[in-house]
This record gives structure tokens, C-alpha cells and sequence, in this order.
């Protein structure tokens, strides 16, 4: 791309980008197939990861289409740095127990799910850049990315719901399901060899002390910080008028999303 | 050794179906002799990038990992017609430990052959990738991947100075530990926010949201990039060719089959490793090439 001429260049990549889009679809569909063929041989690898991939479709196009401001991404990016880091001042800690999940709940709680589904995306796909990626890193975006939807919706509808018990039952609840779907590939595997029930659950068995450990860790820090964590960020979203969540009126994001002067 | 060289000088397109084939073909295959294969030429490909100093420091790891899956898989899963022994009343079956030892080569495969995914697919790269089919997830990615070492560098300022007021994640009681790191967490929280607004409305001034974004880096499509491209193609259509025959994969349960490799699944085998070797063909073309550049002078 030559930075000279901008428009006839921004012409090109814009249908390269439609290009790519439009790859994305038979490669989909040869990638099911594929990984159904597997499982028919009785090996399920496969199956899970292209599933998962396929998931996140969905919630990157809604993304995308929205027309987006700078300072929403940089909110973003932000929140998917902090959770990111938060994990430095608790590795002399219990393995297990840092404050991430607490930090994507806390920004889908406050930013709406959208939001919080790319900060729990982000969150994972960046820290897995420091720490290592591995075939890890897509369930670990779908599990995250979950947990900030779920906690958009989940918060979205009363503001009794943003208080500190319901959400600490909320962080609970997903302190086991983050661990349940990341073991999918292991019981899935587990399943399609023995077929047995008794075999997936004991694979989910082995992975409870893990589960436990992720759970009382957010348990701990919604119990403890959620308050003054949504008073933090609240006070952000309405100084700089970003990601304003559904239920404000048009009126007022036209007002939040002017050119503050501070 | 830097960007352009080898393997690292290709199109992110052909990084990126050298990296997505490399990984669905170690899933589909499932066969002890040929997963051990793989993971020879996933050592080697390391050795080639970076004298495998990566794979080193994740080896511990990984035999961590793959000797609990090995471990754990006969005592869950009990199929298989041959019992060796009772431990406790569990049926040790021999199916499900070659089952189990299989599954764990498989992944060990699989983890080591990413390891040289972090050398070779560059954050300029992922961004020149992504950029094109979800430019601004890609956007939030990549400012929170410049944002992180800016963070840490600002958390090891907090915890420095906050230590000399007694908040402190190295002693006291755990709760009183976790509470005082996220108290860290929070201010750098507020600290960071601030400033990043700022820089959004730079981000904002700048014109963002005006046009199609462009990349940093342009990469172009070279005919070395035609050629790998063409030898992946060629790999990938004999391995599923055999693969979609009934070979690559070794009989296990109900009665553990022969461990021979029949000649499908030798087929197999050649076309896996020739897809994970083929690339190494532009290191050993450029390292020549330097040598000689360098004697001439």
C-alpha cells in the first residue's frame, strides 16, 4: 500500500478486505466437514476448535459493524491491558487466583456486553502473547469473552443485579465454567473414546481444585472491590461519554459522544 | 535472526497457512510413529529460528502437561479388550494407555510446533492479517498489546513506591495480600485510563475512523510466497488424499490394531512432514546466501 496516493490504496484494501471476507465462508464450511469426518473416526481434536473459531464469528461482526469512536477501543484496550497485567502483583500468590475474570465481568457490567465480550476476547488473546499462545488461547477467548457478554446481560437489566451479592454469585458460577469449558477438548476426547459418562465427569473431577481456586477468587474480589471498581469505571463512561450502554437515549449519546473540552 | 530471512520473510498469508495446516493435520492424525515424526520436525523447525531457546523454556511445561494427560487417561477411561492389572478395582486397560500416550504425543506435538508460532507470526503481521477482515477488533488488540509493557513498567513503580506505605502483596495474611494487590490493580487502573483517553482524542485528531486503515508494514506477495504456497497445496492434498482413505490413524480401540505403518499412512507421514520442512527450505536458501555474500567480499 503506498501512503502517497490515499484513496485509490483505501479503494484496494477495502476490497481486499471484502475479499478476505468472503474466503472465510468455504473455509468454514471445508473445516466442518473436516473436523465431522474426524469425529466419525472416533478423534475429536478437531471438532471443538473449529466450533469455537466459528463462534466468535457472530459477535466480530456485530463489532465491526457499529460505527466505532477512538476512545471506545482505547477504553477497550485498556481494560484488556489492566486484566492483563493484573496478573503480576498476584504471582507470588495461589496459581490460579488473580483478579482477570473479575476485571472482564466488571467491564461487561459497566460497558454492556458488546464491550465486554472484546475485553474478555482481547484479554486473552493479548496475554497469551506474553505468556505463549497454544490451541488454548480460542477457548480461552470464547470462555472470557463469555464471561464480559454474559455479564453485560446479566447486569443489564435491573440495577439491583449490579450489587454486590448477585454479582459475586455471577463471578462464582463462572469461576467453574471458565474451567468446564476449557477441559471440553479433554472430555470430549474422553467421550468419544469410552462413550461413558462416568469418564467425562471424572475428567471434570480431576479439574475441580483449579475450578474452586478461580471461583473463590472472584468471589473475593467482587465481594470486596466491585463497588468501588463500577463507581471507578462509571465515573470514566460518563466523564467521557463512551460506550454508552442501550438503554441511554440517543439524545444524550449525541451529547456524551462530543468533542469534550474536559 | 531478524525479519526477512527464511521462514520469517514470507507473506503473513503464507505464515498463517503454514501455521493453520501444520495444526489441523497434527489434529486429524492420529498415529504414535507418525506424531513423534511431527514433533522431530516441530523440534527441528525450532532449532532452525531461534537455536531453540523458546522451546526450552516450555519444555518443562509441556512434559508436565502431557505426562497428566498419559497418567490420567488409563485410570478414567477403561475401554479396551486387554486388562494388564487391577489398581484398586480400576481396570488398567493396555488400550487405553497407548491411548493415553498417543493423545499426549499428540499434544506435545501440537504445543511445540506453536512455540515457533511466537517467533514467526509477528504482532505486524497479526495486525496485517486481521486488519483486513476485523480492522478494529484487531485495532483493540494490538493497543492493548503496546499498552501492556507500559503497564507493567507503571505496576512495578506502584508496588515500589506503595511498599513504602505497607501495601504490599509480599506479606501478611492472603486476604490481606489480595486485597492490597488489587488496591494496586485499581489505582493503575485510574492512572492509565486517564491518559489513554488522552490519547484517544490525539487518535481522534489524527483522523482516525476516516478511511480504510493501511499497515504499518506493506508485505508483498513474492514468488517465493507462490512457491511455498504451491508445495503446501501439494502436501496437504496427498496427506487428506490419504487421510480421507482410512490412513494416519492407528486402531486402538475396541483391540489395539498393528503399530506398522501401512503405505497410506507412510504417505501420510512424508506429505505431514513435508509441509512442516518446506518452509526450512528459505533458511537454508538465505543462510547459503549469506555465507556467500559474506565471502566475496
Amino acid at each position: 500500500m503506498n501512503p502517497d496516493n490515499p484513496s485509490p490504496s483505501s479503494n484496494s484494501a477495502l476490497k481486499r478486505a471484502r475479499i478476505a471476507k468472503w474466503l472465510i465462508l468455504p473455509l468454514a464450511i471445508g473445516y466442518v466437514v473436516l473436523a465431522y469426518l474426524s469425529v466419525e473416526r472416533g478423534n475429536s481434536l478437531l471438532i471443538g476448535l473449529v466450533l469455537v473459531l466459528l463462534s466468535m464469528i457472530p459477535f466480530l461482526l456485530r463489532f465491526e459493524r457499529k460505527e466505532r469512536k477512538a476512545r471506545e477501543l482505547m477504553l477497550i484496550s485498556v481494560m484488556a491491558a489492566v486484566a492483563t497485567v493484573s496478573r503480576i502483583p498476584f504471582a507470588t500468590l495461589l496459581p490460579g487466583f488473580t483478579p482477570v475474570t473479575f476485571v472482564v465481568i466488571i467491564s461487561g457490567v459497566v460497558f454492556g456486553a458488546e464491550a465486554g465480550w472484546m475485553v474478555g476476547a482481547a484479554t486473552a488473546l493479548v496475554s497469551n502473547m506474553f505468556l505463549g499462545q497454544g490451541p488454548w488461547t480460542p477457548w480461552q477467548m470464547f470462555a472470557w469473552g463469555m464471561a464480559g457478554y454474559t455479564a453485560g446481560l446479566f447486569a443489564h437489566r435491573s440495577s439491583w443485579r449490579r450489587g454486590r451479592l448477585p454479582l459475586a454469585i455471577f463471578g462464582v458460577a463462572w469461576g467453574f465454567l471458565y474451567g468446564w469449558i476449557l477441559n471440553v477438548t479433554l472430555a470430549l476426547d474422553q467421550w468419544a473414546q469410552t462413550h461413558s459418562w462416568a469418564a467425562v465427569i471424572g475428567k471434570y473431577v480431576t479439574g475441580l481444585p483449579f475450578e474452586i481456586i478461580h471461583a473463590s477468587a472472584n468471589l473475593f474480589f467482587i465481594l470486596v472491590f466491585s463497588p468501588s471498581w463500577i463507581a471507578l469505571l462509571e465515573r470514566y463512561r460518563k466523564k467521557y461519554g463512551t460506550l454508552e450502554r442501550i438503554e441511554s437515549t440517543e439524545g444524550e449519546r449525541a451529547h456524551g459522544q462530543a468533542p469534550a473540552v474536559n | 535472526m531478524t525479519e526477512g530471512f527464511g521462514l520469517r520473510s514470507l507473506h503473513p498469508i503464507v505464515i498463517l497457512t503454514y501455521y493453520a495446516g501444520g495444526i489441523t493435520f497434527g489434529m486429524l492424525l492420529f498415529h504414535p510413529y507418525i506424531l513423534l515424526a511431527g514433533w522431530v520436525a516441530a523440534v527441528i523447525v525450532n532449532l532452525h529460528l531461534d537455536g531453540g531457546r523458546e522451546w526450552r523454556r516450555w519444555s518443562l511445561a509441556m512434559l508436565v502437561g502431557i505426562l497428566l494427560i498419559a497418567i490420567m487417561n488409563p485410570i478414567l477411561s477403561h475401554r479396551g479388550r486387554t486388562v494388564w492389572f487391577y489398581w484398586g478395582d480400576i481396570p488398567i486397560t493396555m488400550e487405553s494407555v497407548v491411548y493415553g500416550l498417543t493423545l499426549a504425543m499428540s499434544m506435545l506435538n501440537l504445543l511445540t510446533f506453536f512455540v515457533t508460532y511466537r517467533l514467526v507470526m509477528t504482532e505486524q503481521k497479526f495486525l496485517f492479517l486481521f486488519s483486513r477482515v476485523s480492522p478494529k477488533a484487531a485495532l483493540v488488540a494490538m493497543m492493548a498489546m503496546g499498552l501492556v509493557p507500559r503497564l507493567r513498567r507503571r505496576m512495578q513503580e506502584l508496588m515500589l513506591i506503595q511498599r513504602t506505605r505497607g501495601v504490599t502483596v509480599a506479606e501478611g495474611s492472603l486476604a490481606r495480600r489480595a486485597r492490597n494487590g488489587t488496591r494496586l490493580v485499581g489505582t493503575l487502573l485510574s492512572w492509565t485510563l486517564e491518559d489513554a483517553l488522552q490519547t484517544a482524542d490525539s487518535m481522534q485528531a489524527r483522523g482516525y475512523g476516516t478511511g480504510a486503515r493501511s499497515s504499518y508494514l506493506g508485505f508483498k506477495f513474492r514468488g517465493r510466497d507462490g512457491a511455498t504456497i504451491a508445495g503446501f497445496t501439494v502436501c496437504a492434498a496427498l496427506l487428506l488424499t490419504a487421510w480421507a482413505n482410512g490412513h494416519g490413524f492407528m486402531a486402538i480401540y475396541p483391540r489395539l490394531g498393528t503399530f506398522s505403518l501401512s503405505w497410506g499412512d507412510g504417505l501420510a507421514l512424508a506429505a505431514y512432514i513435508a509441509f512442516l520442512i518446506l518452509p526450512l527450505g528459505w533458511e537454508w536458501r538465505d543462510r547459503r546466501a549469506w555465507l556467500i555474500t559474506n565471502y566475496s567480499e
